[in-house]
């Protein structure tokens, strides 16, 4: 059945590129595919055993665990499984978008077909600012009061399709226009690590946009290694101290310029805003643009507050979405981390070894999931029953949605049906993601994560990834090596010790010296 | 130790170097940034028009196992992966990428 899936996709293809001018025509086709495909599996609805533990996103929903009252354990039961459902629900779920404004360097406008890890990320993202803003316990049940409700869309929206990065930092708008710098274009394919990096580039590009983002940064890991060290630092200082730095560095703004009065002409509103995503070094660069580095600044500081304040946010609660608490994050409030740890677990074929890690991961209550897949087709697992995952599955093409107005439709963000699949049939590349609020949940996190990384039946451990206490820049290497080139010959002997036989070839090995 | 580029991968080169010889205490993590170092000069010399990215995902991979544990000594990788013939056959990867119709 899958082939003939897969066949008659490449038919389709086929004939469509004949008709080279009918690009809006194939990209309806293959949405209603998609759709055709999407429904065809849907129909096929997952069940969920009563009998063995849920673990989703770091919690258990399980007939027995953490309640106390329940009069029949049956009905129990069974309401565990939909307390997962609701759960599930409420997570947010970003698919393949069709007829948004068209992309950054391209005609498409559609990610139909090559968007899925984005879309993923975004998830996976999307659920961490969910824990950051509004808690792990926040669940969408229709009406909500007015700050939740407020959260909820100012994170929808964050992510959904509109070229402004005023409006939308994560949309797939900016996530390409990061991703040049990582040599990727619009409607490239991405990889799990590639994203991680991205989401970071744009958090930092946006957080300048928008002082509620300061409360929160992502690091990434890299060789699958967590420096603790370098997190604490991230942690503890404002982007804005960061960017400050930077522009000292580059002498960009003077002394003068640099003292902020908030509230003033918003003149040069639009200038560049479109640039202001690329990397921190082009940045600098586009702040030569304008007329002075003040301005500049000023205009994408009231921006984000008149976002703030049309949205009637309540002032002083929640973790920090008022004027005074980002203030108060320029000096030095303690920031919430998304720790994305790109991993490899096995070369053709994901490695059965690691499993059992991978399902102790969503155990982690600082677990927002993983965004892998299966070969090719991106998904974001957020979940485990047994040995199968529970994901969120992006492959399903929607028209994209018009956010501008106030009340937008929030239903096709929000999936109401689970899906599982075998945890060996997973690609072996992933990006782990992890968010801890305070500075001991990142403590605890390296705890408990001690157990989890080491495939446990096996006897050599190889862990899924490292925490050190030390920062990257102790770790780096200050050796240099010469050029050494060892010439040998692999020879086999018999018992009198003369030659029997040369392996492979009479030529000399080359071996380099380290 | 012998080392390989993963046969499905694209975006990292193929190194001009493929056999070492290895100090024993010589550490994954130093061995990472060696065969990446050599993986960046390879684009360099190819003058290719990718970019070189020092965030370039990449990987080492011994007997289908990730080799996260960047402390560990290279001695200690080959005692417990060596091949029959006596090397130790490592394997550089970077991720797949993912999209579907």
């Amino acid at each position: 059945m899958q082939n003939a899936l897969y066949s008659s996709d490449d038919a389709f293809e086929y004939e469509d590129e004949d008709e080279s001018n009918s690009e809006k025509m194939k990209t309806k086709l293959m949405s209603l595919w998609n759709n055709v495909k999407y429904g065809w599996s849907s129909k096929l609805k997952t069940t969920f055993s009563t009998e063995t533990p849920i673990w989703f996103l770091g919690v258990c929903y399980f007939k027995n665990y953490g309640h106390q009252s329940k009069s029949s354990s049956d009905k129990y039961s069974r309401s565990a499984v939909e307390a997962f459902k609701h759960d599930y629900f409420s997570r947010i779920w970003f698919t393949y978008r069709r007829e948004f404004p068209k992309l950054y360097g391209s005609q498409l406008t559609s990610d139909c077909g090559w968007g899925c890890m984005l879309r993923s990320g975004q998830m996976m993202l999307a659920h961490a600012f969910l824990c950051h803003y509004s808690g792990r316990d926040w669940r969408w049940c229709g009406p909500q009061s007015d700050k939740a409700d407020m959260i909820h869309r100012m994170i929808v929206k964050w992510f959904v399709d509109d070229p402004d990065p005023k409006y939308s930092p994560f949309s797939v708008h900016q996530l390409v226009k990061c991703g040049t710098n990582f040599g990727k274009k619009a409607g490239d394919w991405f990889g799990p690590s590639s994203v991680a990096h991205i989401l970071r580039d744009a958090l930092n590009a946006s957080s300048f946009n928008n002082p509620v983002m300061d409360s929160i940064c992502i690091y990434v890991a890299q060789d699958c290694t967590v420096y603790i060290e370098d997190v604490f630092d991230l942690c503890s200082k404002s982007r804005k101290l960061e960017q400050k730095k930077l522009s000292e560095s580059s002498n960009f703004f003077t002394d003068k310029q640099r003292s902020i009065k908030r509230g003033s002409s918003q003149e040069n509103y639009d200038i560049g805003t479109d640039d202001l995503d690329v990397s921190e070094g082009s940045f600098n660069q586009e702040c030569n643009d304008f007329d002075s580095p003040s301005q500049f600044f000023n205009s994408k500081a009231s921006s984000t507050f008149n976002l703030v304040d049309d949205n009637g946010s309540p002032s002083n609660e929640g973790h920090s979405l008022s004027d005074s608490d980002s203030k108060a994050s320029c000096s030095q409030k303690w920031r919430g981390v998304v720790i994305f740890v790109p991993v490899r677990l096995g070369g053709d074929k994901f490695n059965p070894i690691y499993s059992t890690c991978i399902q102790e991961v969503f155990m982690n209550p600082a677990c927002i999931g993983i965004i892998g897949g299966r070969p090719k087709h991106a998904l974001f697992f957020c979940g485990v029953q047994d040995d199968k995952l529970i994901y969120l599955d992006p492959h399903y093409c929607q028209e994209a949605v018009e956010i501008r107005q106030t009340n937008f439709p929030l239903h096709s963000f929000h999936c109401s049906s689970p899906r599982k699949m075998q945890i060996t049939r997973m690609d072996p590349s992933c990006t782990i993601g992890f968010y801890c609020h305070t500075k001991q949940d990142i403590i605890n996190l390296v705890k408990s994560t001690k157990e989890l990384k080491v495939p446990s039946q096996n006897k050599m451990d190889y862990p899924l990834f490292l925490f050190t206490d030390k920062t990257s820049s102790n770790e780096a290497c200050d050796f240099a090596y010469e050029e050494q080139v060892l010439r040998a010959r692999h020879l086999i002997l018999n018992r009198e010790g003369s030659v029997d036989r040369f392996v492979e070839s009479e030529e000399f090995h080359e071996f380099h010296l380290l | 130790v012998i080392v390989e580029r993963f046969h499905k991968e694209k975006s990292l080169p193929v190194l001009d170097k493929t056999k070492f010889l290895v100090p024993q205490e010589l550490t994954m993590s130093q061995f990472v940034t060696i065969i990446r170092y050599e993986s960046i000069l390879k684009f360099w010399t190819k003058r290719n028009r990718m970019q070189i990215n020092p965030n370039q995902a990449f990987y080492l991979i011994v007997n289908n196992k990730s080799m996260a544990s960047m402390s560990k000594t290279l001695a200690e990788v080959y005692r417990e992966n060596k091949d029959e013939d006596g090397f130790l056959y490592v394997t550089y990867a970077s991720q797949e990428m993912f999209g579907y119709f």
